[in-house]
């Protein structure tokens, strides 16, 4: 037989009754522990949600569940007779190996770690990268978790996010909505600006501080243009935005404020003299 | 029975007696409380609510709804409710000021001004026992932000004459009024453009006809520094003898420091 492969009697004094009280032991170790560290891990998550905001529960329970798996498997390991420090020693020269081999993972590993140590979201926030909005779900070791609007679940690399753009839509308590308004050049601006105000005056959707703004932006081809700037609570923003939209259509409608669409004048050569039109049948 | 016919528009509506009201059998109740406007009915085992708001300039604010389109809000219990509780309270946010002319306060010195405040009613249903439901503002009340735009406090916004004085336009039903202490402690001016008054810490009070808030006492050490809050335990001076009727909906402390007269400096960023 090639020494390799392992003697007989090895295996046999293996199972003798020590080595299988061992392997029992390992078993016990194993699945009475990692079932045991997955229940503290969501009981913390639980515990800690109560006193403080999701994402230090997340990192709470995954810093007990990744503790308990090391922990579980390194008793495995001593039971079954191997010593730790030659392990470990062994495990230093894969890890390097295996870092070497993916460092992409690695690179999103440590991209995890300053995700978590920086916060520039957390777990609830909404955020944009890219072309994707949605809620944060986790900041996980390899990737952040997203839900979109659509409920479409996303998952993009750490290591993306701390290269690229990030911006966090709800950090901040306050938003500003930007509503663009045309009107046509006949109408009185100082009319315009007051009907404007007086919407969001009586919205009560519409913080009153930081006070609405009506900024004219400019003349436009076919109309003036305006920026109605409004300030909501980032809970209510959406909600603004649809019911100040709908009222100001309204209430332009009312007042008969025209909003204007694109439109060209012809002329035939001279400033002064429209194109001459003449109907020939009307009843056609 | 339809809403329609149970709506009798000649039906009077009661102004808000503070206590209990009974709920007629087969009828709606109905409560005019300032601009605010509610229904109440009980349903087998269930008390039915509904609330409006009407504007002064409206013909139909003196009736109550006379369309069959009325949104109800439901509680359901054990027995069919006989009656329910009303009593007044003060807006459940902290309450930003805005005085129609705005006052400047020397150093040292000391006004006291007088603010009107509208009131909140809390409903509570009486079956086999006693149940909070909810409780409306007498008035729809705009919201606005107090602090900076990264941090502060989402508060109700009025804007009314901060008087010197009790007169004649105190004496509507649905206002309390707050008597507002302001020492200005600093060595500079204090430009009184508006306040952040933390309603929700404060008592009320009856006399005769009128609803008092417990005393606020701002303390004013200078722009850069958050002012020292004291809140009255007892009725305001100007009513010794006023009976608590309610007290506050959350207990602060006898004295607190808090952010009271600065708010947003920052330009908003629009053009750039």
């Amino acid at each position: 037989m090639a020494d390799w492969l392992l003697p007989t009697n090895l295996i046999e004094e293996y199972l003798a009754v020590e080595g299988l009280a061992s392997v029992v032991r390992s078993l016990v170790i194993l699945l009475g522990g990692i079932p045991l560290f997955f229940f503290l891990s969501r009981q913390a998550q639980k515990f800690v949600s109560r006193r403080y905001s999701a994402q230090q529960a997340m990192i709470a329970a995954k810093i007990i569940k990744y503790s308990g798996i090391v922990l579980v498997t390194l008793m495995v390991f001593n039971q079954l007779g191997f010593k730790l420090a030659p392990l470990l020693g062994a495990a230093g020269i894969v890890g390097i190996a295996i870092g070497f081999a993916s460092q992409t993972s690695v690179s999103n590993i440590i991209s995890g770690l300053f995700l978590i140590a920086e916060e520039p979201f957390v777990v609830g926030d909404v955020i944009s990268i890219g072309d994707t909005t949605g809620q944060v779900l986790s900041v996980d070791i390899l990737s952040v978790k997203l839900r979109t609007f659509d409920n479409k679940f996303v998952r993009i690399p750490n290591e993306s996010i701390i290269k690229g753009q990030v911006t966090n839509i709800t950090h901040f308590p306050i938003r500003r909505a930007d509503i663009e308004i045309s009107v046509a050049y006949k109408e009185n601006l100082e009319k315009v600006r007051h009907v404007l105000l007086e919407l969001a005056e009586k919205n009560p959707l519409c913080l009153q501080e930081p006070e609405p703004l009506v900024i004219l932006k400019g003349f436009g081809n076919s109309s003036i243009d305006f920026n109605f700037a409004v300030w909501a609570q980032k809970t209510d923003f959406l909600k603004l935005r649809n019911s100040l939209q709908e009222e100001i259509k309204k209430k332009f409608d009312q007042e008969g404020i025209e909003i204007p669409f694109p439109h060209i004048s012809l002329y035939t050569g001279e400033a002064s003299k429209p194109f001459p039109v003449s109907i020939v049948d009307s009843k056609k | 029975m339809s809403d329609k016919a149970q709506n009798n528009p000649s039906q009077p509506e009661s102004e808000v007696i503070w206590g209990e009201h009974e709920l007629p059998r087969s009828r709606l109740l109905r409560i005019a409380f300032g601009p605010l406007r509610l229904l109440a009915q009980a349903r087998s085992n269930e008390l039915w609510l509904h609330n409006t708001y009407m504007e002064a300039s409206d013909p139909k604010s003196k009736s109550i709804l006379e369309e069959d389109t009325i949104k109800w809000s439901r509680w359901a219990f054990n027995q069919t409710p006989q009656k329910i509780l009303l009593t007044p309270a003060l807006p459940d946010k902290a309450t930003v000021v805005k005085p129609d002319f705005p006052f400047k306060v020397a150093p040292s010195a000391t006004a006291r001004v007088f603010v009107k405040v509208p009131l909140w009613v809390k409903v509570t249903a009486i079956a086999d026992q006693q149940y909070f439901v909810t409780d409306l503002s007498s008035v729809i009340l705009s919201n606005t932000w107090f602090g900076v735009f990264t941090q502060g406090e989402l508060c109700y916004w009025l804007t009314t004459s901060a008087r010197r004085s009790i007169d004649s336009s105190f004496t509507k039903s649905y206002l309390a009024v707050c008597p507002v202490q302001i020492i200005n402690q600093s060595e500079e001016e204090l430009d009184f453009e508006k306040i952040c008054l933390r309603v929700s810490s404060l008592s009320l009070y009856q006399h005769e006809k009128m609803i008092w808030a417990s005393e606020t006492v701002v303390n004013y050490r200078g722009a850069r520094e958050p002012s020292n809050i004291t809140v009255g335990r007892d009725s305001p001076k100007e009513v010794p003898e006023a009976k608590l009727i309610a007290d506050p909906r959350e207990p602060a402390p006898r004295g607190f420091a808090a952010r009271t007269f600065s708010s947003l400096r920052t330009l908003t960023g629009l053009g750039v």
